[in-house]
Parts: C-alpha cells; structure tokens; sequence
C-alpha cells in the first residue's frame, strides 16, 4: 500500500467530498498528516481574524429567516385563493356579440338548436346547443370558412342537453365569412368529410 | 498542538456537529467560536473589505446551522465542510461582485508563531519560520494557505485570484517545496542539537 504524498496530505487537509479513501484507512498516513499540518501551522500561522459579531447574532439571523419563511407560507395559503378571486372578479371579461341562430340543413336535426356568439374579428366565440339528435355515428365539427379554406375550431358533443361551447379563433381565421357544422365520422378532421348539418354566413346574413 | 491533540480536536468538532443538527444552539456557539476566526483570516486574504469579508462569515455560518444535516463524516472533517462552505461562498461573491483580489503584504509578523509553551521549540520554530518567510514571497505563501486551510484547489485559486492557472501552480508547488525544505532542515537541526 503506497502512502500519500507529502503535497496530497496537505492539499487533503481542508477537502471536503473529495476526501482520499486511503486517508481514513491509513494511520500511518494520518499521524503524518497531522504532523505536517502541525508543523506547517507554526512556519505559515493560519490567518485568522476575530469577526465583529458573535454566534447568537447568526442564531438570530436564522430565525428571523425562518419567521420570514413562516410568515409568506401563511400569506400563500390564505392570500394565494383572495389573490385568485380578485383577478378572477377584475379579469375583464369576454363582451359576447348577440347570439345568431344557425339554421339546420340537415332533416335529423330539424328540431334541434344551434346558436353563435362571434363576429368577424374576434379571437374567441361561443357555441349554445339544445337539443342535438343522440347520433352515434360520428362528431360535429365546427368550421371558420373563407372562401373554400375550412379552419377547424370546436367539436361540439352530441347531447340533447343544452350545452355552452367557447372556442378560440386561429388568426389565419379571424375574419371568416361564414361558420358551418358538419358531420364527420371522427374529432379533428384536417378537412370537411361529411354532410352540413348547420351554417351561417356573416356577411348575408344567413344560411 | 500535539498529534494526539489533532484526534481530540476532530472529536469534539464531531461532537458539536452532533449536537447542532440537534439544534443545539450552544453547540453551534462553541464550533462558531473555534472557526469563525479562522474562516474569516481566510476570507480576508481574498476579500480586502472588512464589512463584505465579515458578511460573507455570517452567511457561511448561517449556512452551516441551516444545512447541518447535510455533513457526512465519511466525506471530510468538520473543518472542511465549514470551509468547503466558505470557499463556495467566497467563489460566488467574487464572481457577482467582482472583488478585487486583496492586495497581500510582504511584511508578515512572527507574533502568531507561538504556538509551544516550550521556550526552546518557540525560539526553533522562529528561527525556521524567519528563515522559511525570507525565501517565500507573499504570493506563494497566499497560495498555500489556499490550498491548504482553504481546500482550494489551483484552478479556483486562480478564479479567486483572477490569476493564471500557471502562475498558481508554480506558487503552490514553490511553496510547498520549500515549507518541506524547512521542516526537513528544522529536523536536521535538531538532530545536531541532540547529538
């Protein structure tokens, strides 16, 4: 077993994590160590300086961190929910258009009722439905129509409960012509598949 | 100090260090006591402003009353992990402030050296210190206190110093060669004495 050097030993003597493992096995290297750093001490005397303040200021410093600590985790638990409240009740909210009917073409849902709360250049909009025929057989896309582009924006669920939509609006389609619903074997079709069951067109008017 | 007395030292630094993650605020009085004088020489050989040099003691106090959990004996003494923390902080302070490195005195006073109750060993160790201290410039003997009573190693000293690696190797390697030059020609000496 080859002992520490001289220089390690040294080196060695204030290292923390780094510790050589043969240091804590060795007692030979040990007592050497110990020597050297004995010996070093008294040729080159280890700084030292006598700080201003004693340990109980310190101590002091500690708690009144951890008073500090204390006292925001208390302010987190009981203002954090007012805090939320607050911007919730000041957050300035959405003014919907009037709602405009959209008029079934589709005879399965003659009796059902589709309504829309958007205007050209909205960034968001609403959907009411009421009554929608239970048709299993696929989802109703909604649909931002310019011209023959078609922008997906919502799935609406087929219920006949009366169901409230919000939905946003890609800027590529913020100022669409026309909104159309149709029916489509799955969710998120890339392209209009399946027959128009609702529509509106902004500009006319209607349907 | 006496070798076995270095074994002593050690217990009761492990003791205290017990009986601060206890939370035994007399503990950490007692271990604040033996090293805050020690940490905060160090500090000022880097760090020449004495309020920014005792913040920084306060900081690594504080530091080692709130992370006591976190000592490991099997990873170093107690003396390291104070100064493992306190060579952290001194890193991180003179990279956000940008301290100019303390200026060293070439004038270094023998009044530290007594350290024997034994007239004879004081009058030895005075004469090797003066005899060692004529040889090494202020520059090496920063350099191993460094290394040695700071852990540092040579590329943090030459971070903490803003100094290149080279240079601090050769101070550090010059140093140390001729401390062990002066124990051997204090051994050497002493054998002649007692013949």
């Amino acid at each position: 077993m080859s002992h520490l050097s001289d220089e390690a030993l040294l080196k060695a003597f204030r290292r923390y994590g780094h510790y050589p493992r043969h240091l804590d096995r060795c007692p030979v290297c040990q007592r050497r160590q110990a020597y050297l750093i004995q010996t070093l001490s008294q040729l080159v005397p280890q700084p030292e300086q006598l700080p201003s303040v004693g340990a109980h200021a310190i101590l002091e410093r500690a708690a009144a961190k951890r008073r500090a600590g204390r006292l925001w985790s208390l302010i987190s638990v009981l203002a954090l929910p007012a805090l939320l409240a607050l911007i919730h009740v000041t957050a300035p909210q959405p003014v919907w258009p009037a709602p405009i009917a959209m008029t079934a073409t589709s005879l399965p849902f003659a009796s059902s009722h589709v309504s829309v709360q958007w205007q050209p250049g909205d960034s968001v909009g609403r959907i009411r439905t009421a009554n929608l025929a239970p048709y299993t057989a696929g989802v109703l896309e909604v649909w931002m129509v310019s011209g023959s582009r078609h922008v997906p924006v919502t799935v609406l669920p087929l219920t006949a409960a009366d169901e409230t939509v919000v939905f946003t609006v890609p800027y590529t389609a913020r100022f669409a012509q026309a909104i159309g619903i149709t029916l489509e074997p799955a969710p998120n079709m890339p392209v209009p598949t399946g027959p128009r069951i609702f529509g509106y067109h902004f500009s006319q008017g209607h349907t | 100090m006496e070798i076995h007395d270095w074994d002593l030292e050690q217990r009761i630094d492990l003791d205290l260090m017990c009986r601060i993650q206890k939370g035994d605020q007399e503990a950490f009085t007692g271990l604040y006591n033996r090293y805050a004088p020690r940490v905060l020489g160090l500090t000022r050989r880097v760090i020449s402003d004495t309020r920014e040099s005792e913040d920084l003691v306060q900081i690594v106090f504080l530091c080692v009353w709130q992370k006591c959990r976190a000592y490991r004996p099997e990873r170093g003494t107690v003396q390291a992990y104070i100064f493992q923390i306190a060579k952290s902080r001194m890193i991180d302070e003179m990279r956000k402030h940008k301290y100019k490195a303390a200026e060293i005195s070439s004038s270094i006073s023998l009044e530290n050296h007594a350290q024997t109750d034994n007239p004879i060993d004081l009058l030895d160790a005075s004469l090797t210190a003066a005899a060692l201290l004529e040889n090494l410039n202020p520059d090496e003997r920063r350099a191993v206190e460094l290394a040695v009573y700071g852990g540092f190693s040579q590329r943090e000293i030459s971070q903490l110093l803003r100094r290149p690696l080279g240079s601090v190797k050769s101070w550090v390697r010059r140093g140390l060669q001729k401390v062990r030059k002066s124990l051997e020609d204090s051994a050497g000496n002493r054998r002649e004495g007692e013949q």
